[in-house]
């Protein structure tokens, strides 16, 4: 079901600044390969590598797929989620809009289209973010005395940062919407990005503001509502007429694990009817909306 | 017994070495960068290593069937 978007991604951005590794880990990569070519997903789109059993101890393989991981052009892993949206977590088809962000965040000076002079070496740290809070500081430092054309460059790239410093707080309070937990922890990794900057005044602020905010606690409580009516949906069993049509866990788009379960759907609409109450108007409500839409069919 | 004790230590020990993960998502942080990703047996596409991939924005999907 996802792997046609996978390959609608590879086709719209081959060749530009994106590459995609597919592999399957454990797993038969003939038959991957052949379920690959039969959705699209060719070699004859550049940036494509299909390979066996490619990987990262950070996840180790205990996960369930279809699983993307995104690193950005610096090569810092940003996210890695379960994609689709018949798994427990899953984000549906985010990665899209994660690539297309990160393609976005990607600066001209890193792939040799933004001229600088004075400052070359230190843009290009700046670009990939290598010892980004000490170059930020320097140039905060050297900008009242500046000269020349140092002065323009200083300029530029401090604006740069606090672009990007803003497009990362944007992302963590878009957080509020589809994964709260996220939000303080995003928030603190920009804030220690820019330690010791004049730049990260705006993102401790709103750290300050973010861990009081009520808004944040309701959303939490609302995500906390939705993962365990998840995790109760997660265990229930497939009956055997699904089963014999191949369906391995429970879905709620399947009329006889619905049939089978009718009560059980009808008690987590109830509770998270009731979970909602007074936070109607939140961001993250309209995710336990969509999931009472789902259960109550 | 002291056999079973100490199997029972080995097994406690083993149990807690484990990630506090089982399928869910993991924590993103420090030091987790594509320098460690592993580009397994190349099958079909561009044959890359780690280092062709820097500047360019990169998933890497674990596909199923």
């Amino acid at each position: 079901m996802v792997t046609p978007h996978l390959a609608g991604l590879a086709k719209r951005l081959g060749g530009k600044k994106f590459h995609l590794i597919v592999s399957t880990n454990p797993g038969d990569i003939e038959r991957l390969a052949k379920h690959l070519r039969a959705e699209g997903l060719t070699e004859a789109i550049p940036g494509v590598t299909v390979a066996g059993g490619a990987g990262h101890p950070e996840w180790g393989g205990a996960v369930q797929v279809p699983y993307y991981v995104l690193f950005d052009h610096t090569g810092k892993l940003v996210r890695h989620r379960k994609c689709g949206d018949d798994h427990e977590g899953a984000d549906g088809l985010q990665m899209i809009e994660w690539v297309d962000k990160l393609l976005a965040q990607i600066p001209p000076i890193a792939v040799g289209e933004e001229p600088y002079t004075a400052l070359a070496d230190v843009a290009k740290q700046i670009a990939f973010k290598k010892k980004l809070a000490a170059n930020v500081k320097q140039l905060e430092a050297e900008a009242p005395e500046a000269e020349g054309e140092r002065v323009e460059e200083i300029k530029r790239l401090l604006e740069r940062v606090a672009a990007w410093r803003d497009e990362e707080i944007a992302t963590a309070l878009a957080y509020l919407g589809t994964e709260p937990k996220q939000t303080v922890p995003a928030l603190k990794a920009l804030s220690g990005e820019l330690k010791g900057t004049a730049l990260v005044a705006p993102v401790e602020e709103k750290l300050k503001a973010m861990r009081k905010a009520p808004e944040l606690k309701s959303a939490l409580k609302l995500a906390a509502a939705l993962e365990k009516t998840q995790k109760k949906l997660d265990k229930l069993k497939v009956p055997k007429a699904a089963a014999n049509r191949g369906v391995k866990t429970f879905r709620l788009d399947d009329p006889d694990c619905r049939k089978k379960h009718e009560k059980a759907l009808a008690r987590e609409a109830k509770a998270l009817r009731k979970a909602l109450e007074g936070h109607e108007g939140l961001p993250f409500a309209q995710r336990v909306q969509e999931m009472i839409a789902k259960l109550e069919g | 017994m002291r056999h079973v004790l100490a199997g029972g230590s080995v097994l406690l020990l083993v149990l807690l070495a484990l990630p506090a993960y089982a399928g869910g998502d993991l924590e993103v942080g420090k030091g987790k960068t594509i320098d460690r990703l592993g580009m397994g047996t190349h099958h079909y596409g561009a044959e890359v290593g780690v280092d062709d991939l820097r500047g360019k924005v990169v998933m890497f999907a674990l596909w199923g069937t």
